[in-house]
């Protein structure tokens, strides 16, 4: 798919035409059908994952959650936690900006009960329908040497205060992380009328 | 090999020998090529000397004004002028002298650098006092703090009770400040006066403050300096267009200015004037009267002009106004003249045309008489409009006059004394004070001690109300003689949602009454607007409203003489409330404003541009704001008004966009497909999103088409036509606007339950997700091991398991009801023959019914005359009939299973939809018929020919929801007969044995079973999490009350805590409460309290039943006050029992409310009551029976638990069948009571209200409903026969209504009065038909039963119909809703 972010003229001039011909036809639809897979590379196990979906304002939710929480996976042997968590959301949208992005938090639980974060990550839906494969690498906010401390005895540490960081950029070099694990996903992508709109897919 | 090595060695040779070949010449010859010198070096000395020649460094001495400015002009000093100076940028001395010093080098072009006033010209200061980009941070050194939060590790506890979502309570804080009366009622003449003199006085203090005149002659001063220097100007330089225009401008500014500047002056002195004119009447009252009421008194202070070229500047003014009017008169002058010499030009030039016309048209004219003929009569026309246009001669104007400079002088003279102040003239300021001396009361007259006794006697005080409700009064003050009262008082509002309206009402308290003097809206704060900052506000008020009064006060809207020769006037009661209204703050400094979300759309999307940054918050007539800023000539320097000049710019542009948006991503539109209208046109995205919303219409779509072409546009219409339909009330579908106001109201209320509910069922506990099977244990292995030992008893019916279906596997089609019919007991027999009927003697009606017989022929006696009855049973379903065979007698057995077809709604079967079908399950009881027809001599031949007819008995009607939630009925049930059924009758004798003793009563009995096929499974109850106002120690009481007893007896009914129609959750016991019935139905029968009771009963049962599962979507249990009850007339079991239990507390009785189980009702709720004979009654609210303990038809099932007012009591004994249950709650070994010594009762306080209001039911309105309804019923009859003509008997109809009020009032009442006879009609006609009675809710039930009972079916030629239908109204809008419907055969 070519998306014609960078020449505003080629596109008016695209958009015009399909105002001609698009008149009748059907609203632009993404189907985003898939599973969180798993999280590996994490320090300790008993994992689970939080995660959303944010999309543009042009984009509109029709059906499907678009955020949610998977279960603890606490595996017995190797460092992967499963999850598979299924992810089904169908989307119509009236433009191509703000393309659905995946934003992700993975927590660990502990013995006491008590929840710790683990790692931020976010990756772009893929924009190819078909099948994808994808390896969302994680990172986490350090905190100054104290919080480091506590942070290995206690647990506990720097959370954003907003997760909006996690998929908007503007803020982000103000961060000292360290790298977490990451999280795989699969995911299906299903376009539809994205061509009568001069989108190749 | 050796060769090989010579070889190579010359080879290596030869190589060295060509690299010195090569690079020998470039490595001898490079030194020739090259020469070093040394660093070139000039003396420093030298250096100078020439930069001295290049430089030029000014000094830092100042540089005199004079060198700076032509010689010939006189500096000027633009602040004085009144011209706007910004503040200019700060430079050091120094560095300005060097700048001066550096420019005045340039001979020719320095001094243009220099403004009018010597000195630099420079813009204003451009640095702006906030910065305007965000600070950010460097690189260096990030500072993470500000995006991460330090969280420690924590254990989350899942409290239930904070998962609904209670928006943070906000805080609006009302100052009720003071109020002050311009004008009251009460006040004295002299009051009148006292208010008019203040008032005055408040403008004059406020016109000296803002010192207007000072201002403008300021300003007139400024201008005159501008003119001035502008014409000096011209006067040197060649003239200048732009600067002549500009001195025209100014002078003209100049006139404006005057004018408005004499205009203020004169309404000084005016406003003088009235201060002393007022203050003398006011002085002559108080002679007058001899005595004083106000406090107030005036002191006119005398001030000298200080100023001692007052006159001169006086007259200097009145000169230069002349010559102003000189100038001006000159110019139009020669305007005029010039004028004027044109028209004396155009006149001579026109005179001398005329003459040679004239001359050449006598000439023509001559030759005309040669060749009239030949001219055209065109022309001839032409030559007339010639002649007509120069016959207009130009009007000669005048010479204008020269100008008069003495006239001019003596008006500008006589404007100007009339205007200003005279120089050396005494200035007079009026100063008030409070100093003098009221008369004692006991000195003034009698009308005035009158007034004032009354004005002790009134007392007021301010209400408050947020959204039309009441939310604080202040207290009460009484009014004094200055009629301004401190209030004083801050309220603190607590709201959750944006304010519709703020509300203050001014009220006025006598002994007497009290009334609201006026009501004032309180505009809602922005949400800027914080406590501690709001401006207080002063709130106008009148009020027309005519008050008179005896003695000396002067009372509100009559006219009022005051003084000896002053007009009346007809002075209101008005005044102004000081108040101010702003948004809280909390103890941490947020602010208390509700969130953006729930603040109405208009608000949020404000204009948030210029306009509102200059603090005119609601401009919204834009144009003429800038109209505005064209006239009022702002100056355009001064950057406090750049966003209005910016603003005036962008109108002048003719783009006035008062921004509607923000653009949060630019260019989004450019990137668009399509537009967003056009997405939102698209039909398959709509139906997706409402799929989605999980609209009751599409909820049962499954498929949504692909394209949109496949998606027919009427696919919305019926939503649509539901969503216009919300807010429109239909009064035609209610029959009674009540009705329908209420109807849309349980709509409102289904709505937001709904919504609430949709945000319960998504919040998942882990029972919600995990089904953990219990482990074997040792209990049930022995179990197990019992059942395989156990005998084997191949005769013992058992019971089937069938499949059960969960309702989303479903489809249409596949459901089917069945139902068993298995006996009947004691239906109504035959009467005997009409002989026997007419040797009855008593003509009441009701015998009058009973003895006629139906079956009575002209043409024959029916087959089976000793048959007492052939009934048969005939169950109708979502109007699809299906029917037994016949049986015989009064105690017949079918033993016959029926199946009928069951289609829910829109073929959606999900359990919500099931549960709120509306649909009944009628079982008629029919009599058969069969008459033999005999047609003349036929019967010879052997044949004959016979017609049945069925005769309705009874019904019994279970909704189909009752089915659905219990997934089964069984039982024995009551047969509704009617009341009087003509031709049969129900005995008693035919009660046999154990039947007759146990059975007292008379009614008739059927045993029944009904299921669905497959069974369907009802969906699960929503847990009920919501917030609750109880105490938490209470509601963890209740629920291990609950669990404990849920534990001892599972299915035993028990409720600790109801949701109350807010969602809020309470414990059951503050819903009863004693409530006093209403007074006509205790006045009907003052002496009998047994049937004053059944009254009650009865007048409960008429208020319409529906369950809560259908009113609220099968979500959950509302339970309604019993005011809402009435309001809403229509609510399930508990509502009723409450509402009874209520009355019966009022009227003494020990009643308690009982929960239990019965049939077909399943889970119920049933009025317990305690008689005087210690025996036990228990009320059906619902449908007004009672039955004693120990009667064995009871519905009654199972008892669960009582309700008391004060406690909750379990039933712990073995048994629950209300025959072998002890109904002693004090013995607490039977009765597990909620509160104990241990676990005491806190005093719970009441739902209910204190009383009951009951409006009297209009009757015109009953007697209105009762012709709609029987209006409908007849179109109805005539559309259910189709084929055959349907006649309406009208004198039978008559009678028939003459007697159902009869009926009506024979249930009401013991006495028993005889009604009209139809004793002719029966002699006339064979009847068969019956009276209906049912309460009314809406028109389609009424239809349903009339059309179940089949009488519209009489295929008899000639049959002929009587309808009639009696409302009878019960107080608080419940109605009793009679029908009577009858076939009549004609007798002869």
């Amino acid at each position: 798919m070519v998306a014609p972010y960078d020449s505003l003229l080629c596109f008016a001039s695209l958009r015009s035409r399909v105002h001609l011909l698009g008149r009748r036809s059907g609203m632009a639809e993404l189907h985003i059908i898939g599973q969180l897979v798993s999280a590996s590379g994490f320090p300790k196990h008993s994992l689970f994952c939080k995660w959303g979906i944010h999309a543009g304002r042009a984009w509109k939710l029709i059906e499907g959650l678009h955020e949610g929480q998977t279960q603890v996976d606490n595996p017995h042997t190797g460092d992967v936690a499963y999850l598979c968590h299924p992810i089904d959301v169908h989307y119509a949208t009236k433009g191509l900006q703000g393309w659905p992005k995946l934003h992700l938090q993975v927590w660990h639980l502990d013995n006491f009960g008590r929840s710790d974060l683990f790692g931020y990550g976010f990756c772009h839906v893929p924009s190819t329908p078909g099948c994808h494969r994808l390896t969302c690498v994680t990172w986490r906010p350090t905190g100054n040497w104290q919080e480091r401390l506590a942070h290995g005895f206690v647990g506990g540490g720097p959370q954003l205060k907003s997760a909006d960081l996690v998929y908007g950029g503007t803020n982000r070099y103000r961060l000292h992380t360290v790298a977490a694990g990451q999280v795989h996903l699969e995911l299906a992508v299903v376009l539809r009328h994205f061509d009568k709109y001069g989108v190749e897919s | 090999m050796h060769d090989k090595e010579g070889r190579e060695g010359e080879e290596i040779e030869h190589l060295v020998d060509e690299s010195d070949d090569v690079l020998g010449p470039y490595a001898r010859d490079n030194r020739d090529m090259l020469v070093y010198r040394p660093t070139k070096y000039t003396n420093t000395k030298i250096q100078c000397v020439q930069e001295e020649q290049i430089l030029f460094s000014p000094s830092m001495d100042p540089v005199s004004t004079t060198a700076k400015i032509p010689s010939y002009v006189q500096p000027r000093c633009l602040e004085d002028e009144g011209l706007f100076v910004g503040e200019r940028p700060w430079v050091s001395n120094n560095n300005m002298n060097i700048m001066e010093n550096r420019l005045m080098a340039d001979p020719l072009q320095g001094v243009r650098w220099f403004g009018g006033d010597g000195r630099i010209l420079s813009l204003a200061n451009p640095i702006k006092p906030n910065p305007t980009r965000l600070f950010t941070f460097p690189c260096q050194h990030p500072d993470p703090d500000d995006a991460l939060v330090y969280r420690k590790v924590v254990h989350v506890e899942h409290d239930e009770r904070k998962t609904t979502h209670a928006s943070r309570p906000c805080q609006l804080d009302v100052d009720v400040h003071a109020l002050t009366f311009f004008h009251h009622p009460l006040f004295s003449r002299e009051h009148m006066l006292a208010s008019r003199l203040q008032q005055l006085h408040g403008q004059f203090e406020a016109r000296q403050q803002a010192r207007l005149t000072a201002f403008l002659t300021d300003k007139i001063h400024a201008l005159r300096e501008a003119v001035k220097s502008i014409t000096g100007g011209l006067q040197l330089h060649s003239p200048n267009v732009h600067m002549q225009q500009q001195s025209q401008e100014y002078i003209h500014e100049i006139r404006k200015t005057r004018s408005l500047r004499d205009m203020e002056e004169q309404k000084d002195r005016n406003l003088l004037k009235s201060i002393l004119k007022v203050w003398k009447e006011m002085k002559t009252l108080r002679e007058f009267q001899k005595f004083t009421n106000t406090s107030l008194k005036l002191n006119l202070i005398r001030k000298e002009d200080g100023s001692g070229n007052r006159e001169e500047e006086y007259e200097e003014g009145i000169c230069e106004e002349i010559q102003q009017i000189h100038d001006e008169f000159q110019q139009e002058y020669q305007k005029q003249l010039e004028l004027f010499h044109q028209h004396q030009e155009h006149w001579k030039s026109w005179k001398k045309n005329k003459r040679m016309k004239l001359r050449s048209r006598q000439r023509r004219h001559r030759q005309n008489q040669m060749e009239t003929e030949l001219m055209s009569n065109e022309e001839k026309q032409n030559e007339e409009e010639e002649e007509e246009e120069e016959e207009q001669e130009p009007a000669l104007s005048e010479r204008p006059s020269e100008f008069d400079r003495d006239k001019a002088e003596r008006l500008v003279r006589e404007r100007v004394s009339q205007s200003r102040w005279k120089p050396g003239q005494v200035r007079l300021i009026p100063q008030l004070s409070e100093t003098a001396a009221v008369t004692l009361t006991d000195l003034c007259p009698r009308v005035e001690q009158q007034r004032r006794e009354e004005l002790q006697r009134h007392s007021l005080f301010v209400r408050l109300l947020v959204n039309n409700k009441e939310v604080s009064r202040t207290a009460g003050h009484v009014l004094d003689d200055s009629f301004h009262i401190h209030f004083r008082q801050i309220f603190n509002v607590q709201i959750k949602h944006w304010p519709e309206s703020i509300q203050l009402q001014v009220l006025e308290v006598t002994s007497r009454s009290s009334d609201s003097l006026a009501n004032l809206f309180v505009p809602i704060p922005e949400t800027s607007v914080l406590a501690g900052t709001a401006l207080m506000q002063r709130l106008e008020f009148s009020s027309e409203q005519r008050v008179t009064f005896e003695h000396e006060a002067t009372g509100s809207n009559i006219p009022v003489y005051i003084g000896g020769d002053m007009a009346a006037v007809t002075p209101l009661t008005s005044g102004t409330l000081a108040c101010s209204v702003a948004w809280g703050m909390g103890a941490d400094g947020t602010v208390l404003v509700p969130d953006l979300c729930t603040t109405p759309k208009d608000l949020l999307f404000g204009p948030a541009d210029a306009i509102t940054s200059i603090g005119a918050v609601g401009v919204t007539d834009t144009p003429r704001l800038a109209r505005w800023i064209r006239e009022s000539r702002l100056d355009p320097n001064d950057p406090n008004n750049a966003t209005l000049m910016q603003l005036h710019m962008v109108t002048e542009g003719g783009q006035m966009t008062s921004a509607e948006f923000f653009r949060l991503e630019q260019l989004q539109e450019e990137f668009d497909f399509v537009s967003e209208e056009e997405l939102l046109c698209s039909r398959r995205l709509r139906l997706l999103r409402l799929r989605n919303q999980e609209q009751p219409e599409f909820r049962a779509c499954r498929l949504v088409p692909l394209m949109d072409r496949e998606i027919p546009e009427k696919v919305f219409l019926e939503y649509e036509k539901r969503q216009n339909a919300k807010n429109i009330v239909d009064i035609k579908e209610h029959l009674i606007p009540h009705r329908a106001v209420v109807a849309q109201y349980i709509l409102k209320v289904r709505e937001e339950v709904l919504c609430m509910f949709v945000e319960v069922r998504h919040q998942y506990t882990l029972s919600d997700v995990v089904i953990e099977e219990q482990s074997l244990n040792l209990r049930m292995l022995g179990m197990g091991l019992f059942t395989m030992a156990e005998k084997r008893r191949p005769l013992k019916p058992k019971r089937k398991e069938r499949l059960k279906v969960a309702t989303q596997n479903l489809s249409a089609g596949d459901v089917k009801l069945l139902v068993n019919i298995s006996k009947a007991y004691n239906l109504p027999r035959r009467q005997n023959t009409r002989q026997e009927a007419m040797s009855h003697t008593t003509p009441s009606v009701l015998n009058t019914f009973c003895t006629t017989p139906p079956r009575q022929s002209s043409q024959g006696e029916p087959e089976h005359a000793q048959d007492l009855l052939r009934p048969f049973v005939e169950v109708s379903f979502q109007r699809r009939t299906c029917r037994t065979t016949t049986a015989h007698g009064p105690n017949p057995s079918w033993h016959e299973e029926l199946q009928l077809p069951f289609r829910a709604l829109n073929g959606d079967y999900s359990s919500t939809t099931l549960q709120s079908l509306r649909d009944e399950v009628y079982i008629n009881l029919f009599d058969e018929l069969t008459y033999n027809i005999q047609e003349g001599d036929r019967e010879t031949d052997g044949e004959t020919h016979t017609r049945t007819e069925k005769v309705w008995l009874g019904f019994i009607n279970i909704p189909f929801n009752t089915l659905y939630l219990q997934s089964r009925i069984e039982g024995t049930f009551k047969i509704n007969v009617p009341k009087v059924l003509l031709g049969y009758r129900l005995e008693q004798e035919g009660l046999q044995g154990f039947w007759h003793l146990q059975n007292p009563c008379q009614a008739a009995f059927l045993s029944v079973y009904l299921t669905t096929e497959p069974l369907i499974i009802p969906g699960e109850p929503v847990r009920e999490k919501f917030e609750s106002h109880e105490e938490s120690r209470l509601l963890f009481g209740a629920e291990a009350f609950r669990r404990q007893c849920h534990a001892a007896f599972p299915n035993r009914r028990l409720l600790t805590t109801v949701m109350d129609i807010t969602g809020q959750t309470l414990i059951v016991t503050r819903y009863l409460h004693p409530l006093k019935p209403p007074s006509e139905l205790l006045e009907i029968n003052p002496g009998h309290p047994d049937s004053t009771v059944e009254l009650l009963a009865r007048f409960i049962s008429l208020i319409p039943f529906t369950p809560d599962s259908v009113t609220f979507s099968g979500i959950c249990d509302l339970w309604t006050t019993c005011d809402q009850f009435l309001t809403l007339l229509c609510g399930d079991e508990e509502e009723h029992s409450v509402l009874l239990c209520c009355f019966f507390l009022a009227l003494g009785k020990k009643s308690w409310l009982l929960l239990g189980s019965a049939i077909p009702e399943g889970p119920t709720a049933y009025v317990l009551t305690k008689e005087d004979d210690m025996s036990y009654l228990i009320w059906n609210a619902s449908s007004g029976q009672r039955y004693q303990q120990f009667d064995s038809f009871c519905p009654l099932q199972s008892v669960g638990s009582l309700v008391g007012t004060d406690n909750i009591w379990f039933n712990m004994q073995a048994c629950d069948s209300p025959m072998r249950v002890n109904f002693d709650v004090s013995k607490t070994k039977l009765w597990k009571p909620l509160f104990s010594h241990s676990f005491p009762n806190p005093g719970l306080g009441s739902v209910q209200p204190q009383t009951l209001s009951f409006q009297p039911t209009d009757r015109s309105t009953a007697l209105e409903l009762q012709d709609r309804i029987e209006k409908v019923l007849k179109e109805k009859v005539m559309e259910w026969r189709p084929l055959q003509p349907t006649r309406w008997n009208r004198h039978c109809t008559a009678v028939l209504r003459r007697a159902l009020p009869d009926l009506e009032f024979g249930l009401v009442s013991d006495s028993k009065r005889s009604g009209g006879d139809l004793q002719h009609i029966l002699n006339e006609y064979q009847m068969c038909g019956f009276p209906l009675q049912m309460p009314f809710s809406e028109l389609w039930p009424i239809v349903e039963r009339v059309h179940s009972t089949g009488v519209h079916e009489c295929q008899v030629p000639n049959v002929e119909f009587a309808l009639a239908v009696y409302v009878h109204p019960y107080p608080s809008n419940v109605m009793s809703v009679w029908v009577y419907i009858a076939s009549l055969k004609c007798l002869r």
